[in-house]
């Protein structure tokens, strides 16, 4: 569970303070697919960070039950100057998680080969995004976070993430998935939240959540 | 004879389907027997019944997984099956080809149709199904005009293989589709519409050339025509919504607005996932000069996708006409009335939530993070050259190295006897490798390295942490090579307390920490800062006593000189290190007192700049 306890969030800008979050309390269930839908701006990704707990409420805490992973398929914590087999090796220490699994797993997923002892600088893009998502599965977490869609690269390595994903799922793992685009969220949620002029209005069901979005 | 052999006997003799069950749910024990099954099944999936999804999905894996990572997925399967004909009829094998040949390209993936579609041609030079779909592929990849001539040239004969419409879908009328196609991209919108027409005599009850027929006739202008068209579209037909828009457009065309109006609003109660019919709401809209609802439709589309073809255009003219932003949220409510669903309740109740963090845990997680951050900075620092380590050693010995030469050249003498290698040594070496080193390295460790902060392990604290140890330890090194070669060979020099030594060269990386921390962070909140710590940097220079000795300087300016706790601190490590000398104007007291209010300010800083170092 994810237990938001009168969390706010305010950002001040030269236009004014801008609310992203009025005070609100809830819990956010971890089993499962859960969709955080709101237009572009709405504060989707601050949600998220501050679930991921690399941003700070303003007001109220935050309580993570399980363990949770980073925004998945950002790319910032991966090194240029270093090795991908590096990387894969600092991101699991940091995580706590066993080195040579992750790096077993990542060399199947990404499928960079001898690429692999070569600094990130002299990655192509895809490879870059393969990699990254490639770390950001091989640790298991209990709640992946994602922000924006899943995958990089081609339409085969897309269907990897996904069936990686369905994987998780079955291990039972959730997934907490903010978009702006609700065709992207109904593959992996089953539940939704509508983040909406600060206010984080909780659905039952997906298609509640997508029609209150879509048609107010 | 084992499974493997036995399936492909079945499929020699065209027994697909007890191919597929002597297959189906195999497993293999090597990747390479598994990926020949998965292929072998594949290929039995195939040619049993149509060209499926799960045989789709086959095929990407068998590629995925071919020893072949270089060509594209027909070399990449062919590098698993061997030649097709050695394990299907030839008929057979012709057939898969144009089949994922076909697949790709209606899937807009020539440049891996083209393997498939080229082979096919190879195996049957004369097949006029090949020869349309290789022109197919070229005119997809290329644009060549020719393209379009050459799959004219075979359309008749090709269409008339009625035994093998099925390689390319239903009845044939794919071949005319496709022409037709290819007539639109190169804006020969008449040609298109007589390709349209055919296919949709041919295969009537086929709404997709229907609907691209449609399309072009309400490009073409010819309203009327298409409302004919697209009027006897199903309403629960796959394509109903496409028809319908286009419908739509063609009725405004007419001038029928309301009608048209209405026609959308119909197609988004069906489907209120489809942006499109909100976008052209909002052009209709844009057009009677109807604003505010056109906002509202606009608002919804973007709302649905904002990635929408023409969304922006769109926007951007209703932005021109009402002289603001869109409003993204226009047509929702502004406060909303919600009661919790039971799976999003809170439960404050649940005995998690008031755990507390065990401190032993969380130590050892501070130490594991801190250890990886280090390693993490020497392979980025170090890794490559040694060059880092090199220049913490060589830059203190080319500060003495001058200094000794302007010493030596201008006919000075140091005090008490000492070599000026000695002298100086004693002052820069502490300076550069404990203060100017490790202040510059916890400064910018936390704004260096913001991406980190995106895993939630890695706090400023650990950052600052991780650049102090580092640091230190490296000046400790270098401080110790070099202090302890000049007391090696340097008669003049004589340690008389090596832990005095040790006790001010760590109070000065601590000052260091403390300075480069304030520095660090206040830039971050306040960029301006930046000059002050030039400021700051060069005074501390100046009183730091690195160039003289406290002793030595008058006693007014030693006055304001020993504000500097560097000097203290600079003057203990000449204590210990020199018997000759004793620092009688430093003072422990007052240098630890400045280390001890710095490291409380520098808490209090941590926590109230939380907010401001966010991950970037």
């Amino acid at each position: 569970m994810i237990h938001l306890i009168e969390v706010a969030k305010q950002y001040s800008t030269w236009a004014g303070d801008r609310i992203v979050l009025f005070p609100t309390t809830l819990s956010i269930p971890t089993d499962c697919g859960v969709a955080v839908l709101g237009r572009n701006g709405a504060g989707k990704s601050t949600l998220l960070r501050m679930i991921a707990g690399v941003e700070m409420p303003d007001h109220g805490r935050i309580v993570r039950t399980v363990s949770v992973s980073w925004p998945l398929g950002y790319s910032g914590g991966v090194s240029h100057s270093m090795t991908g087999r590096q990387n894969v090796r600092f991101i699991a220490r940091l995580n706590g998680a066993d080195e040579d699994e992750a790096l077993a797993f990542v060399e199947d997923f990404a499928e960079l080969g001898l690429y692999m002892d070569e600094p990130v600088s002299t990655y192509s893009s895809g490879m870059h995004g393969r990699l990254n998502f490639g770390i950001s599965l091989a640790i298991d977490f209990d709640l992946y976070l994602i922000d924006e869609g899943v995958g990089a690269g081609d339409q085969w390595f897309r269907d990897k993430c996904a069936a990686a994903f369905a994987e998780r799922r079955r291990k039972s793992s959730g997934i907490l998935m903010v978009s702006h685009n609700p065709q992207t969220i109904e593959q992996y949620c089953d539940i939704a939240m509508v983040l909406h002029r600060g206010q984080l209005v909780p659905f039952a069901k997906l298609d509640d959540a997508v029609r209150f979005y879509c048609q107010g | 004879m084992d499974h493997i052999d036995e399936a492909i006997a079945a499929l020699r003799e065209g027994a697909y389907e007890r191919a597929h069950g002597v297959l189906d749910g195999l497993a293999g024990g090597k990747a390479g027997t598994a990926v020949r099954i998965r292929a072998l099944w594949t290929i039995a999936q195939i040619l049993r019944r149509s060209f499926d999804d799960d045989a789709v999905t086959g095929l990407i894996e068998v590629a995925r997984r071919s020893p072949n990572r270089a060509g594209g997925s027909y070399d990449r399967v062919m590098a698993v099956t061997g030649p097709l004909e050695d394990l299907v009829a030839a008929s057979a094998a012709q057939e898969l080809r144009l089949r994922i040949g076909d697949y790709f390209l209606r899937d807009e993936k020539p440049g891996e149709a083209i393997g498939w579609v080229a082979a096919a041609l190879s195996a049957g030079p004369n097949d006029p199904i090949a020869i349309y779909l290789e022109a197919n592929c070229r005119f997809a990849l290329y644009g060549e005009p020719q393209a379009i001539a050459d799959m004219e040239l075979v359309l008749e004969r090709a269409a008339a293989d009625t035994d093998r419409a099925y390689l390319v879908g239903g009845r044939g009328a794919a071949f005319y589709y496709r022409l037709g196609l290819a007539y639109e991209r190169v804006k020969d919108l008449g040609g298109a519409a007589a390709y349209f027409r055919r296919a949709v005599e041919r295969d009537p009850d086929n709404e997709t050339p229907r609907v691209m027929l449609g399309e072009v006739l309400v490009r073409l202008g010819r309203f009327e025509e298409a409302i004919g068209l697209l009027a006897t579209v199903e309403r629960y037909a796959d394509g109903y919504r496409f028809a319908a828009r286009l419908h739509a457009l063609a009725l405004f065309g007419i001038g029928k607005v309301d009608e048209a109006l209405a026609l959308l609003h119909e197609v988004a109660e069906i489907d209120p996932l489809w942006g499109v019919a909100f976008l052209e709401m909002g052009r209709i809209y844009l057009a009677q000069g109807n604003y505010e609802q056109a906002e509202i439709a606009l608002a919804r589309a973007f709302r649905t996708n904002p990635d929408l073809a023409g969304l922006g255009a769109a926007i951007a003219t209703l932005e021109r006409h009402v002289a603001r932003y869109l409003d993204p949220d226009a047509g929702m409510p502004a406060m909303t009335e919600f009661e919790i669903p039971p799976e999003f309740a809170p439960r404050l109740h649940d005995p998690d939530l008031h755990q507390r963090a065990s401190m032993k845990v969380a130590v050892g997680a501070f130490l594991r993070v801190l250890q990886t951050l280090m390693i993490r900075d020497m392979l980025v620092l170090y890794s490559h050259s040694g060059m880092g380590y090199l220049w913490a050693l060589a830059q203190p010995l080319v500060f003495i190295g001058s200094l000794v030469l302007v010493y030596s050249v201008s006919g000075h003498q140091p005090p008490l006897g000492l070599s000026p290698v000695a002298f100086f040594a004693v002052g820069i070496v502490p300076y550069l490798s404990f203060y100017v080193r490790v202040e510059a390295a916890v400064s910018s460790a936390v704004r260096s390295n913001l991406s980190l902060l995106y895993f939630r392990q890695v706090t400023p604290l650990a950052l600052i942490s991780a650049a102090f140890v580092r640091e230190y330890l490296t000046a400790l090194v270098v401080f110790v090579i070099i202090a302890g070669s000049i007391a090696c060979f340097d008669k003049s020099v004589q340690i008389s307390d090596p832990l005095e030594i040790l006790a001010a060269v760590t109070c000065i990386a601590l000052l260091a920490a403390v300075i480069g921390t304030f520095f660090g962070l206040g830039e971050l909140v306040v960029p301006s800062l930046q000059l002050l710590e030039i400021f700051v940097f060069r005074v501390m220079f100046f009183f730091s006593g690195a160039l003289f000795f406290a002793n030595q300087l008058p006693p007014q300016m030693r006055k304001y000189a020993l504000l500097n706790p560097l000097l203290h601190l600079i003057e203990f490590v000449r204590d210990g290190y020199l018997s000759v000398y004793r620092a009688r104007y430093a003072s422990w007291s007052f240098a630890l007192e400045c280390i001890s209010v710095g490291i409380v300010l520098m808490v209090v800083l941590l926590h109230a700049t939380r907010r401001y170092v966010v991950a970037t």
